[in-house]
C-alpha cells in the first residue's frame, strides 16, 4: 500500500543549524504513526514543513499523490493540524472559533456540532474561548484540527496541559479516529507511554536524524538485535537516543 | 466570504463601537465649533464648506486617524493574542486574502466616519450659512479627495499592525506617524507625502497640485499593496 505520506531527503536548515536531515518517512494510510524525540530533534520543524509554514531546504514529500509546493492549498483543506499551542480567537466561543474554520473549509453547519461532540466540548461551546481552561482550550484545537473529518491528522504534542483524565479520553479518541472516520493520524509526543498505547508505528527523531521507523514489533525487534533494552518503549527510545548521542558527539 | 469570515472575528473586540463612538465625536466636533464661534465663521469670505473644513480639517483629520490606528491594531491583535494567525494558515486560505479582507473593513469603517462627518458639514451648513446648489458637488469632491490621501495612511498603518505581534508596538508606531503628521502638513511636497500627513490637505490647500497629490497617493497605494504581499509570503514562514 502507498503511503499517504512519503517523504523523501527533507531537510531544513538554519544557517549552520540542520534542524532536520535527509528525512525519508513512510506514513501508512489508515495508522496512527508515533513520532519521538527529545525536544528540539525536528519533530515540530517536520510537522510544520507538511502544512507549510517551514520551507524544506533540500528534499520533496507528498501527500496522498500531492507534491508540496504545487499542491500546498489541496493538501491544506485535506490535512486537519494541531501545532505546539492550540490557535484561537478568544474574544469568539468555542463555537464561533470553529465555524470560522468550517467556512473556511466550506463544510456544512452540522460539522460543528460534530467536531464539538468528537472532543467533548459540546455543553462549553457558546463560551468564549479565552474563558477556557488549558484542557478546554487544547480540546478547541483538536476540534478545529478534527472539523470536517479530513483524512489526515498531523497532531503535535495534543495532550499538552491536560489532566489523567483528559489525557486518556484524547489517546482514545485518537486510537479510535482510524477505525471511526478513517483517518490517518500523525501524532508526536513525549509521553513515550502515550505513544506507546496509540501509534500503530512509530518513527524516532534525534538531532533531525531519523533513527528508526517500523511497527512496535519492529522496533522490539531491532533493539534486541542491537542489544539493548526492549522491555519498554521508554527503554528503548532511551537507549536508541544515547547511542545515537555519543556517536554525533564531537572527538 | 473573506469579508464575512473577517467580520466575524471582530465580534466582542471593541472595533464597531470604537468606531461609532470615535465617529460621533468627530462629526460633532464641527457643530461645537460652529456653535461656540458662529460669529467669527459666518463673517468669513468663501464657501460655507472651505470655512468649515478649514477650521476643523485638523482635530477631525485627528481623530480618524485615531480611530485607523486603533481599528488596525485591534484587528491583528485577535490574530496574534492567542496564535489564531498561525491556524488560519494552516487552513486553505491565501494570506493576502487576509490581509486585504481587514484593509477592505478598515476602509468601510473609515468611510462610515465619513459620512457622519459629512453629515455633520451638511447641518453646520444648513444651520449657520446657507445651503447652495454647489454644497453638495463641493462635499462630495472634498470627501473623495480625504478618502484617496487616507487609504495610503490605513493601508501603511494595517501593514505596521500585521507586522508586529504586540499590538503596543503597532499602536506606538501608529502614534509617533500622527505626530509626525501633525507637524509635517506645511512642509516640502516630498514631506508630505508620507502616510499620516497626506490626509491633512484639503482639496483647497492643494489647490493646482490636487492631481499631484491624488496621483502620489495611488502610487503610494501600490507600492503599499505590493510591500504587503512580499511581507505576507515571508511571515508566512515566520510565524
Amino acid at each position: 500500500m502507498k503511503p499517504i505520506i512519503e517523504t523523501h531527503e527533507l531537510t531544513k536548515t538554519y544557517g549552520n543549524f540542520t534542524a532536520v536531515y535527509r528525512l525519508n518517512l513512510h506514513i501508512r494510510k489508515g495508522t496512527v504513526y508515533g513520532f519521538l524525540g527529545p525536544n528540539g530533534a525536528g519533530k515540530s520543524t517536520t510537522m510544520k514543513m507538511f502544512l507549510g509554514l517551514v520551507r524544506p531546504t533540500v528534499g520533496t514529500f507528498t501527500i496522498d499523490g500531492m507534491a508540496y509546493p504545487r499542491d500546498r492549498m489541496e493538501i491544506l483543506r485535506r490535512t486537519g493540524s494541531l501545532i505546539e499551542e492550540p490557535s484561537f480567537y478568544g474574544n469568539l466561543t468555542g463555537r464561533e472559533n470553529l465555524d470560522l474554520i468550517r467556512r473556511i473549509l466550506g463544510l456544512k453547519p452540522s460539522a460543528v456540532d460534530d467536531a464539538l461532540e468528537l472532543t467533548g466540548l459540546t455543553r462549553f461551546g457558546d463560551r468564549p474561548a479565552k474563558k477556557y481552561s488549558l484542557g478546554m482550550k487544547q480540546r478547541l484545537g483538536l476540534a478545529g484540527a478534527l472539523i470536517g473529518r479530513p483524512p489526515l491528522l498531523i497532531l503535535d504534542e495534543p495532550t499538552n496541559g491536560l489532566d489523567p483524565v483528559g489525557i486518556h479520553e484524547i489517546r482514545t479518541l485518537i486510537r479510535s479516529l482510524p477505525e471511526k472516520i478513517g483517518c490517518t493520524v500523525l501524532v508526536s509526543s513525549h509521553l513515550l507511554p502515550e505513544i506507546e498505547l496509540m501509534a500503530d508505528d512509530v518513527g524516532i527523531l534525534n538531532r533531525g536524524h531519523l533513527l528508526f521507523e517500523g511497527s512496535m514489533e519492529e522496533l522490539r525487534e531491532t533493539a534486541a538485535m542491537k542489544g539493548l533494552p526492549s522491555d519498554n518503549l521508554e527503554e528503548t527510545f532511551l537507549a536508541l537516543v544515547d547511542e545515537d548521542n555519543r556517536k554525533r558527539r564531537p572527538m | 466570504m473573506t469579508i464575512g469570515i473577517e467580520l466575524k472575528k471582530l465580534k466582542s473586540t471593541g472595533f464597531f463601537t470604537s468606531f461609532f463612538v470615535g465617529g460621533l465625536v468627530a462629526a460633532l466636533v464641527p457643530i461645537a465649533n460652529t456653535g461656540f464661534r458662529t460669529e467669527l465663521f459666518t463673517s468669513l469670505e468663501g464657501s460655507p464648506l472651505s470655512i468649515l473644513l478649514n477650521a476643523n480639517l485638523q482635530m477631525v483629520t485627528m481623530l480618524n486617524q485615531i480611530l485607523i490606528i486603533c481599528g488596525a491594531c485591534l484587528m491583528y491583535h485577535t490574530e496574534y493574542a492567542d496564535h489564531a494567525i498561525r491556524r488560519m494558515l494552516t487552513l486553505p486560505l491565501k494570506g493576502e486574502s487576509l490581509f486585504f479582507g481587514k484593509s477592505l473593513l478598515l476602509a468601510l469603517g473609515f468611510f462610515f466616519l465619513l459620512v457622519l462627518e459629512s453629515a455633520s458639514y451638511a447641518f453646520c451648513t444648513m444651520h449657520w450659512f446657507r445651503m447652495t446648489d454647489g454644497f453638495l458637488p463641493e462635499l462630495l469632491k472634498n470627501m473623495g479627495f480625504a478618502t484617496l490621501l487616507t487609504l495610503p495612511t490605513l493601508l501603511f498603518m494595517l501593514l505596521v499592525a500585521s507586522a508586529c505581534q504586540s499590538m503596543w508596538v503597532s499602536l506606538g508606531i501608529g502614534v509617533i506617524f500622527m505626530s509626525m503628521g501633525t507637524v509635517l502638513p506645511e512642509g516640502p511636497f516630498p514631506l508630505t507625502l508620507v502616510p499620516f500627513v497626506t490626509p491633512f490637505k484639503t482639496l483647497a490647500d492643494a489647490g493646482s497640485g490636487w492631481a499631484a497629490y491624488a496621483a502620489a497617493s495611488g502610487a503610494e497605494l501600490l507600492l503599499l499593496a505590493l510591500a504587503a504581499c512580499m511581507f505576507i509570503r515571508i511571515r508566512r514562514y515566520s510565524l
